[in-house]
């Protein structure tokens, strides 16, 4: 059986972390953008963590995607650090 | 005789009492005195072997002095000659342990200078990373709205789409 998107009916919990708080809208478009990304539908537990600053983590079963600014930043001094 | 006023008799009577006399010299005086000579004679000659034995000994002596100061010169000479080669290898030995001692301080001090100074620059480059972060942070944070962040994270999927589609 799949779902009304074409992905396998069991769904997946997924933990997201925003910057900002997700109105139903937001939520709603993140929620099918990741469920497009990972071909199976999502149960979205959306949390807000200022710290990251941007863009968005989400952790799928044992995937995490980290797609922050603070992670970016990070790879950023990273990268300053060690004169790359 | 007469007319020389010699009286023959007394002549004759001197005469003979001359030869006696001389005859008791001859036997009780000669002897003594030849025998004394002899002596004398004997003592001299011994004292001349003494003084030619003690000429030989004196020069004996003087060659086995001057052959001792030669020898002694020689052992000298040799001794200067080993001093000075022993001297003059502990210099070379104490010359090569100060350069030695001075490069292994020359090394330990590059090494010192070359840790301090990654050190230092690793601060800096720490200290500029910090700066840098710090200041993109204020900005991002200042200049991000609900729709740039909507924005952001349609960018962030897209990158995501992409790797995932490297991936397969």
């Amino acid at each position: 059986m799949t779902s009304d998107r074409g992905h396998a009916e069991t769904a997946l919990h997924a933990q997201v972390v925003t910057a900002f708080p997700l109105d139903g809208e937001d939520k709603e478009w993140l929620s099918r953008q990741l469920e497009e990304l990972v071909e199976h539908n999502l149960i979205i537990d959306a949390k807000v963590d200022p710290s990251i600053i941007g863009g968005f983590k989400a952790k799928i079963g044992d995937t995490l995607i980290d797609a922050s600014i603070r992670s970016k930043l990070e790879a950023l001094r990273r990268s300053l650090v060690e004169g790359c | 005789m007469e007319a020389l006023g010699l009286d023959l008799a007394v002549f004759v009577g001197q005469l003979v009492s001359f030869l006696i006399l001389l005859g008791l010299l001859v036997y009780f005086g000669y002897k003594p005195v030849r025998k004394m000579l002899d002596e004398r004679s004997r003592r001299i000659k011994e004292s001349m072997e003494r003084v030619e034995a003690t000429k030989q000994e004196h020069a004996r002596a003087q060659v086995e002095l001057q052959e001792q100061i030669s020898e002694a010169r020689r052992q000298g000479q040799s001794i200067i000659a080993q001093a000075k080669q022993e001297a003059e290898e502990f210099k070379e030995k104490a010359r090569q342990e100060a350069r030695q001692e001075a490069q292994a301080i020359i090394d330990k001090t590059g090494v010192e200078l070359a840790r301090q100074r990654d050190k230092i620059v690793g601060d800096l480059r720490r200290e500029f990373a910090d700066i840098v972060i710090l200041a993109a942070e204020r900005v991002i944070s200042e200049t991000l709205d609900r729709k740039r962040h909507r924005k952001l994270i349609e960018q962030a999927l897209k990158e995501s789409a992409t790797f995932r589609e490297d991936q397969r």
